[in-house]
């Protein structure tokens, strides 16, 4: 007992501090930063309509449903309007602003300001147009506030290519990676506990409903009424999917076929029910920081060893 | 070994996770202050968000559309989206669904319907017309007055359809709004 005891703290300091490479949180980084940049120009033709005050909803309704406490654009149009800004520069300046923002990011451009940036000037829009929100903002805003913190401009980045630095495991990328990794599995075990009291998921029905309501219809479903069983199989694939994700996701042999399941799930969602932004940006979630191996390349030259206690050398560690 | 940098780190991570598992599973927080700061915090990170979509199930859906009478007495048909893409669409019919929310303010007595719904529910939803009334306004200059028709879909269940029913929209909500001379 006592002996296992004693295996149980290095086991856990291997598991949060073993160093890992950055190429996980770096594909995390740029495949979120795309897809929030494509968001932006699909929204951009909308863009005074949704974040205007005399938008599709006007300023005071739209005020009256956002957060309290949040940041809004329509508190910097109205600051900056006191030194002569109008409307229209100070909105036109901070969606430049956002757009370039997003392109630094997904290149790995001075990723500490830009992630820091994006995710500032993500969570203004999205408070200042609450009611356009939806899960694609959600899981954007958590994990734009993420890539600040974890160092997922370490590969793959203009930074490390400007600065002529190799690629370098550490133990903040580890520690970083395990904290998407946990938030992955609690959303998910979270999202199949919520489903499973609706009758909906234990008969199919709920399938049937979003492939053939208006609003997602992409194709003509309307043939599954013939197969309830079809409905029903979809349903509790995507509940087991889900709900015990937490488990099959962690092993090596089934971390693959659980990261395909995902990814299949999730672009299910973006081509049938033409959800596109949100099924890119889940199915790209689990795929960078499930699907991409953290063994390192190379460890850093500053001694991992001192601050570890591993020796600096490629590691069989969990990845 | 590690460091107290990493113990530190370690600890803000599983601070963090446990906020994130308090707002996952919906758990109320009974401190009051406490409460201020899970909120204010979950803001910030998005630790306190619900990850209940397509949770019990999935509803129905409620759309909007505009008679748009102009000046030479034509009444014309059109949607409050703009159909550039889908994105764009999707967004747009996010702020018509607000429409009946619960959450929306004031009371819906009862589920589904708006009979009887408070005064300040009805001011509401009034507001919210006549802020989509005046868009469609600013895209057709000729308008005279707009008439703004909410209807909600009404879906048969599987056996239903394989019975014959089909689906149909019903009308849910009407309001004439006239543009005032001279604007």
């Amino acid at each position: 007992m006592k002996r296992w005891l004693s295996n149980v703290g290095p086991a856990i300091s291997k598991f949060f501090f073993a160093p890992a490479s950055p190429r996980p949180l770096a594909v995390l980084r740029i495949t979120v930063a795309a897809t929030l940049l494509l968001q932006a120009i699909l929204i951009a033709p909308e863009f005074f309509d949704f974040f205007g005050t005399n938008g599709v909803l006007q300023e005071s309704l739209s005020k009256y449903f956002s957060e309290p406490g949040t940041p809004r654009m329509g508190a910097v149009v109205t600051f900056l309007a006191k030194y002569g800004f109008s409307e229209r520069t100070v909105m036109a300046a901070a969606g430049s602003l956002y757009l370039i923002s997003l392109i630094m990011l997904t290149v790995g451009a001075f990723t500490g300001l830009s992630s820091v940036v994006t995710w500032f000037l993500h969570w203004v829009f999205m408070s200042s147009s609450y009611t356009t929100n939806y899960g694609a903002d959600v899981f954007a805003h958590i994990f734009l506030f993420y890539l600040m913190v974890v160092p997922c401009g370490a590969a793959f980045s203009v930074d490390n290519w400007r600065k002529g630095l190799p690629e370098m495991a550490s133990w903040q990328a580890r520690l970083g990676l395990r904290l998407v990794q946990f938030h992955l599995c609690i959303m998910y075990l979270a999202s199949a506990v919520e489903k499973w009291p609706g009758p909906q998921w234990h008969d199919g029905e709920v399938m049937w409903r979003a492939l053939n309501l208006p609003v997602y219809l992409q194709f003509d479903f309307t043939w599954l009424a013939q197969y309830p069983w079809l409905c029903k199989l979809m349903a509790w694939e995507s509940l087991a999917v889900e709900g015990l994700y937490f488990i099959f996701i962690w092993p090596k042999l089934t971390r693959k076929l659980w990261v395909y399941l995902v990814v299949a799930l999730h672009l299910g969602i973006a081509l049938f029910l033409g959800l596109h932004i949100f099924g890119i940006i889940m199915a790209a979630l689990t795929w960078s920081v499930y699907g991409w191996s953290a063994t390192p390349q190379k460890v850093s030259q500053k001694s991992e060893e001192q601050q570890t206690g591993w020796a600096p050398q490629p590691l069989g560690s969990p990845s | 070994m590690n460091t107290s940098k990493q113990k530190l780190f370690l600890g803000l991570v599983a601070f963090h996770l446990a906020l994130v598992i308090l707002g996952a599973f919906q758990v109320p927080l009974s401190n009051e202050v406490g409460d201020y700061f899970y909120q204010m915090y979950g803001k910030i990170t998005g630790a306190s968000s619900g990850y209940g979509f397509f949770a019990p199930g999935v509803g129905t859906q409620l759309r909007a559309s505009f008679e748009v009478h102009d000046t030479k007495g034509t009444i014309t048909k059109v949607p409050l989206e703009q159909g550039r893409n889908r994105e764009a669409d999707l967004r747009i019919g996010n702020i018509v669904g607000w429409f009946w929310k619960d959450t929306l303010g004031g009371d819906a007595p009862e589920s589904g319907t708006e009979k009887g719904a408070t005064s300040k529910r009805r001011d509401i939803q009034r507001s919210m017309t006549a802020s989509w009334a005046g868009k469609i306004f600013g895209r057709y200059p000729e308008t005279k007055s707009v008439v703004v028709i909410l209807e909600e879909y009404q879906m048969p269940s599987m056996d239903e359809y394989r019975k014959g029913e089909r689906p149909y929209w019903t009308k849910y909500y009407r309001a004439k709004f006239e543009k005032k001379s001279g604007t």
